[in-house]
């Protein structure tokens, strides 16, 4: 029990004081057991305050403290910086919110906000009596990091953590690297080729030593966690010899005559079963499809120096001390005849569509036909109201102008048409639709109750539309290929990484960050962090930034090599538990496990993992778990505060109603107001003039001024001299 | 089911439409419009068309003949698309398509064409001169004026003008009856009554007289003489004036030439002269008026000029002044002026006649009020289905 | 003042991450709801315990509200399935205390819910004066 509590109750210039009767409310918890301080002060958040609150503590040997002003979201940290300065621990303040949950809420109804602060404040008073003093949990890391997946996120998140002097494991599933980007022939807006980006990225990677990357390797399993990941990475083999000479395997690949289907290019065309994506791909080694050269026995032992058929899966273990996911996205692959597709020869996804004009230089065929009439049909397989794909991909409308556009570059006599539901072409990519738009690209408007029907007629294809911007009259389009603009989808394999990390993953199936404003690219897991559209649709720069954002986020988590951590974890009651195993079933963390404690099996927590959610505290049977800081007594002592009776005279509430608080209604001004305006005093003043006569430091006196001056209790009246300070003088 | 077209925004393009391409589709120009109703909303809807290339549907719109061309679309266009000059173009493109001839397509869309067709008039009238001309008197009447009856009788010349008439009405009338099956007839879905026919007809007189619907355009709000003082009304004035005026003067040029070009020198108050009068100075000031207007590009709707649109001023303008010229030399007794300046006024006249009322901008003389008149009947008619579907 | 007017006192249990800053948009909006509402902020809805529920009712709290993340939770997945159980479990025992079980309630209240908020303490009062269990046994006059 804390029994030397100092209370003290903000005004906010009168956003609070306004409608609170702080005033009586300081007064009134003076009287209260426990309470050695209570104050009302103008600005509890102001310096001159803080200065005041560490005073009291060591003077007063306060041990704990009770702020009743803003909402913790706000000063929570300013209020416990300052309980540590005065060498209180930060577990023994409680934040009380009686601006945003009662002056501002209640201002229409003053005396009932001013006894809901009352019960607000006793609750904070005695929660934190019932405070625990705790220490942040201190956890040693190893300096290195998993960066998983190497498409232009990773690649670039790995330099750079390699730059920072991290070790580096980057694995990418995929015998090369690049990832989607290596699929798009030119890259909005400037044009760049995605390859030569990839080429770029690969040559830094090689250039850092403390960077390790593995291909064709997957997670096989994790475990451990922030400082320690225990992870053992699979790799699969590229039946080539380490050692073979380059010369010998580009001959083999010019004599190989078996094909395989062209994975890297949708099957619209054949690659030779010892194959790279593309040639310039990369690392510089190719991989050979041992099934389909399985009869090719005499060309295997003709070219037994290069390959090895019997290289087998290796599996190497890691320690890491962060993991960062950089995954990326699948496109959504559209069901059999969702507008065609699979039944119609000519219906292409977008992805589809742009390997097919990378592979045509000079025209456009496709099934042995020129293609001069493009329809774009958009938002397929995103924004569904009934669907699975709620979200909107973002960057598709982009990437089907920039097609379009390119399109149009590149060959002659392009038609384009674009049947959308919105274009979302945000940001600069405005342009583009500016582009295409101007230069004649037609735009028809369809709704998703009444969405496109492609039909076959004759050798080209008829697309029905009702055109929501021409009265929703019925439009034929006439298209040589259809293009579905698909839109992002979580990885097949999200799933299973999800549970090798626990990474959480969102309803709509991409991994969850903490909070999408604040904590962008972590997540609960302390120490495994996301970057790029893992986590939701993303275009490359985004993609990267969020990647980069997570570098520095696991760099500075790193750099030290300890890493401290909030204490609010779940406590177990050791003479209560017996061992269920009802809340390591509930773990989302794996953080709960069994121990042997003298006689009996009890439950324990990983305090490096636990995240203190408090999902394990209500389903013990015999109540054994308890929150720091969320413990039963706390809780059940702040509604024993809101209840408690309340005496507030009825003369003393205030009863006007001032929602703009337009003027300041305060029975008194703080003591240094009161000094400024005895020091102004009919006359005009600087700042700087105040300051030396009061002997306050000048930028307590601005910020004074300032809000004096907002409270409309002085006014500006020129400047001086030297143009450096505004003249001030008491409002009449 | 209607096939998009993306040729046709190119076609349109041709009879002077601007950067359609640009349109958004917000709307704004719709709603600004102050002539734009429940049942004919525009011009947002032939911009849609015009994109889209729906060719049947433009050319059953009366919409393009609604637009008296204030221009606050233009203005009011947040991406500079011109809606107000796009409606101009779809005019010209849809009288290119009552007429079935194909000449007034190629008269709008080709300059070697115009100038052409132009040209051809003019020679054929100055040969039929050469050859066929009476004799050239150099004596002067009792009264001092000069013989042009005789150089040119105006028996003969009436009868060129009533066969030039029976030609023009020919082909105006086949256009308004083509005109009449686009846009009416295509409406299969619904029936008007004949009674309608009768009853709407005095819209298509008063339209035509007056052209009221100008006044629809001013949405200001001050009073009648406010407006008259800041010259709202001054465009609709000096286009009744030059409207009225053609009308005076193709009257009696072409229906009664004989009693019009005579060579007795009447008394200034007789009709014939009053009318002259008035009909010329109209002209002339109509012509200043409007071609100031397209030199200066100050208001939206004169900010463009399809080339059309200066011919048919300049021929205007020609026949003006050489009718004033014959007018004077003859009534100064200056015989061989007043013979050549009538050669070279018929040159332009006809070319004018020829050109200008079936196939191209004065159509819309004839075209606008007949539109107006189609809409209301489509328009009544589908009230009375409306009140006959609630009905039952 | 002659304010008759029966305010049911309502607990509220918001979510540090999600729901209290809803309820704190409220306020910086200036939307009004009763103030007779008290809120209590946790990491997550499904850490709430059913004696806490209790305590609030065997206290002379009129309502318990729960503000919960629904599956925007970040903690887990399942944050619905826990906290419904929780309710269950709360009702389960709440009959057992002879307190009717429609005094508690849930809803997922958004980081931007303001008005949400403050329409569900309109109704959740309104379902709560209705209650003819709660005129008997509270004996407040309405």
């Amino acid at each position: 029990m804390k029994e030397r509590i100092g209370v003290y109750i903000c005004h906010c210039g009168g956003n609070i004081s306004d409608y609170v009767d702080v005033d009586e409310l300081s007064k009134m918890f003076q009287e209260e057991d426990g309470v050695i301080v209570s104050k009302d002060v103008m600005f509890t958040c102001a310096d001159s305050n803080q200065k005041d609150m560490v005073k009291d503590i060591q003077d007063h040997n306060l041990d704990a403290i009770v702020v009743a002003s803003c909402s913790p979201k706000l000063h929570l940290h300013t209020f416990k910086n300052v309980a540590s300065r005065a060498g209180l621990n930060p577990t023994n303040y409680v934040q009380v919110n009686i601006r945003e949950q009662c002056s501002w809420p209640h201002s229409d109804q003053p005396r009932e906000a001013t006894v809901k602060a009352a019960g607000l404040i006793r609750a904070g008073i005695n929660r934190v009596s019932h405070s625990e003093s705790l220490d942040n949990i201190e956890i040693s890391v190893k300096k290195s990091v998993l960066v998983l997946g190497a498409g232009v996120s990773g690649m670039k998140a790995a330099i750079d953590l390699a730059r920072l002097g991290n070790e580096v494991y980057l694995v990418e599933k995929d015998y090369f690297v690049g990832g989607r980007i290596a699929q798009a022939e030119k890259l909005f807006m400037a044009g760049e080729k995605g390859t030569e980006i990839i080429s770029k990225l690969f040559g830094e990677l090689k250039s850092h030593n403390n960077i390790t990357l593995f291909t064709g390797a997957t997670i096989e399993k994790a475990s451990g966690s922030l400082g320690n990941f225990h992870v053992d990475v699979k790799i699969k083999p590229r039946y080539i010899r380490g050692k073979a000479d380059p010369v010998l395997v580009q001959r083999a690949i010019e004599e190989c005559s078996v094909f395989i289907n062209d994975e890297f290019n949708f099957g619209l065309s054949k690659r030779k079963a010892i194959y790279k994506n593309y040639p310039e791909a990369f690392p510089d080694v190719p991989v050979l499809n041992p099934e389909a050269l399985r009869n090719q026995q005499e060309f295997i032992s003709k070219y037994a120096s290069c390959f090895d058929l019997d290289q087998q899966d290796e599996v190497l273990s890691l320690i890491v001390g962060s993991v960062l996911v950089t995954t990326g996205f699948d496109s959504y692959q559209p069901k059999v005849n969702e507008y065609g597709y699979g039944n119609i020869a000519n219906v292409l996804t977008l992805p589809e569509f742009n390997r097919l004009v990378a592979l045509s230089p000079d025209k456009l065929i496709y099934n042995d036909k020129p293609v001069n009439k493009i329809a774009f049909i958009y938002c397929v397989g995103n924004r569904e109201k009934k669907g699975e794909n709620k979200y909107c991909s973002r960057q598709c409308c982009s990437a089907a102008i920039y097609s379009s556009l390119e399109l149009k570059e590149k060959y002659q006599g392009i038609k384009a048409y674009h049947l959308y539901r919105d274009i979302r072409t945000y940001g600069k990519q405005e342009i583009l639709f500016e582009k295409s738009s101007r230069q004649g690209d037609i735009y028809i408007r369809f709704d998703e109750k009444e969405p496109p029907v492609v039909e076959q007629v004759g050798t080209s294809l008829m697309v029905k539309v009702k055109d929501y911007l021409t009265y929703k009259k019925e439009l034929e389009v006439q298209a040589d290929i259809v293009v579905l603009v698909t839109g992002m989808v979580a990885r097949e394999d999200s799933q299973q990484i999800s549970e090798t990390f626990k990474i959480p993953i969102g309803s709509d199936k991409f991994f969850n960050e903490i909070h999408p404003k604040l904590k962008p690219v972590e997540t609960v897991i302390k120490g495994v962090y996301i970057g790029g559209a893992c986590q939701g649709p993303k275009n490359i720069s985004e993609s990267v930034q969020s990647s980069l954002s997570a570098v520095a986020k696991i760099n500075a988590l790193l750099k030290s090599g300890t890493v401290s951590i909030d204490p609010v974890i779940a406590n177990i009651n050791n003479d209560l538990c017996t061992w269920c195993g009802k809340c390591a079933e509930v773990c989302e963390y794996t953080a709960i496990r069994e121990i042997e404690n003298g006689d009996k099996h009890i439950a324990a927590v990983n305090k490096a993992i636990c995240t203190g959610c408090g999902i394990c505290a209500p389903i013990c049977p015999v109540n054994a778990i308890e929150i720091a800081q969320f413990t039963d007594l706390e809780i059940e002592s702040m509604i024993d505060g809101f209840m408690s009776k309340i005496e507030i005279p009825e003369q003393a509430a205030l009863t006007e109603k001032n929602e703009d608080g337009e003027v300041l209604k305060m029975k008194e001004f703080p003591q240094i107001w009161k000094n400024i305006v005895h020091s102004i005093n009919g006359d005009k003043k600087t700042v700087l003039q105040i300051s030396q006569e009061l002997a306050v430091d000048k930028d307590i006196i601005m910020y004074h001024v300032m809000t004096m001056h907002k409270y409309s209790v002085l006014v500006a009246n020129g400047m001086d001299q030297k143009q450096q300070y505004y003249y001030y003088s008491l409002k009449k | 089911m209607a096939i998009v077209n993306p040729d046709f925004i190119q076609d349109i393009r041709e009879f002077g439409a601007d950067d359609l391409s640009a349109c958004f589709n917000c709307g704004n120009c719709t709603a600004t419009c102050s002539l734009s109703d429940q049942y004919n909303s525009f011009p947002r809807k032939m911009i849609r068309y015009s994109i889209l290339g729906l060719e049947d549907e433009i050319q059953a719109s009366v919409d393009p003949w609604l637009c008296y061309y204030c221009g606050d679309c233009s203005s009011s266009c947040p991406r500079q698309a011109d809606p107000g000059n796009l409606m101009m173009a779809v005019r010209r493109y849809l009288v290119a398509s009552y007429d079935w001839t194909g000449l007034s397509k190629k008269l709008y869309t080709s300059k070697v064409w115009e100038i052409g067709v132009i040209g051809f008039i003019s020679l054929a009238v100055l040969f039929l001169f050469i050859f066929f001309h009476g004799a050239m008197p150099t004596e002067l009447t009792s009264q001092g004026g000069v013989q042009l009856n005789t150089f040119a009788p105006s028996r003969i010349i009436e009868l060129v003008d009533w066969s030039v008439a029976g030609f023009l009405s020919f082909f105006l009338l086949s256009n308004i009856l083509n005109m009449y099956f686009k846009i009416v007839r295509t409406r299969k879905d619904l029936k008007i009554p004949f009674k309608l026919y009768l009853t709407e007809f005095y819209q298509l007189i008063v339209h035509f007289l007056t052209q009221r619907n100008f006044s629809k355009c001013d949405t200001e709000k001050v009073s009648f003489m406010t407006k008259v003082r800041n010259g709202n009304y001054t465009y609709w004035l000096i286009h009744f004036l030059l409207m009225s005026s053609y009308v005076i003067l193709f009257t009696m040029i072409v229906g009664f030439l004989g009693w019009f070009q005579t060579d007795i020198v009447h008394p200034w108050y007789f009709p014939q002269r009053i009318l002259g009068y008035y009909s010329t100075i109209g002209l002339l000031i109509g012509i200043i008026y409007f071609s100031a207007l397209r030199f200066k590009r100050e208001n939206e709707k004169s900010k463009k000029s399809h080339f059309t649109d200066w011919t048919f001023l300049l021929l205007l303008f020609l026949t003006a002044t050489t009718g004033i010229l014959v007018h004077f030399f003859r009534v100064n007794g200056m015989p061989m002026a007043t013979y050549y300046t009538y050669v070279v006024h018929l040159m332009v006249l006809f070319p004018m006649l020829i050109v200008e009322v079936p196939f191209s901008k004065w159509s819309h003389l004839a075209y606008r009020p007949y539109a107006i008149y189609f809409s209301n009947l489509i328009n009544k008619a589908s009230e009375l289905a409306v009140v006959k579907k609630s009905k039952s | 003042m002659s304010d008759v007017v029966f305010k049911p006192k309502i607990l509220v249990f918001s979510t540090d991450k999600i729901s209290d800053p809803g309820i704190d948009q409220a306020g910086l909006r200036k939307i009004h709801y009763s103030p007779a509402v008290y809120v209590i902020s946790l990491p997550c809805s499904s850490g709430i315990k059913p004696k806490w529920i209790l305590h609030a009712f065997e206290k002379g709290f009129d309502g318990v509200f729960i503000a919960a993340d629904g599956h925007e939770c970040s903690y887990s997945p399942k944050c619905p399935e826990h906290t419904n159980r929780i309710i269950e479990e709360s009702q389960i025992l709440m009959k057992a205390n002879n307190i009717n079980p429609k005094r508690i309630r849930m809803a997922a209240i958004c980081s931007v819910c303001a008005e949400p908020f403050s329409s569900h303490m309109e109704n959740f009062s309104k379902i709560l004066i209705g209650l003819e269990d709660m005129k008997v046994e509270t004996g407040k006059v309405l």
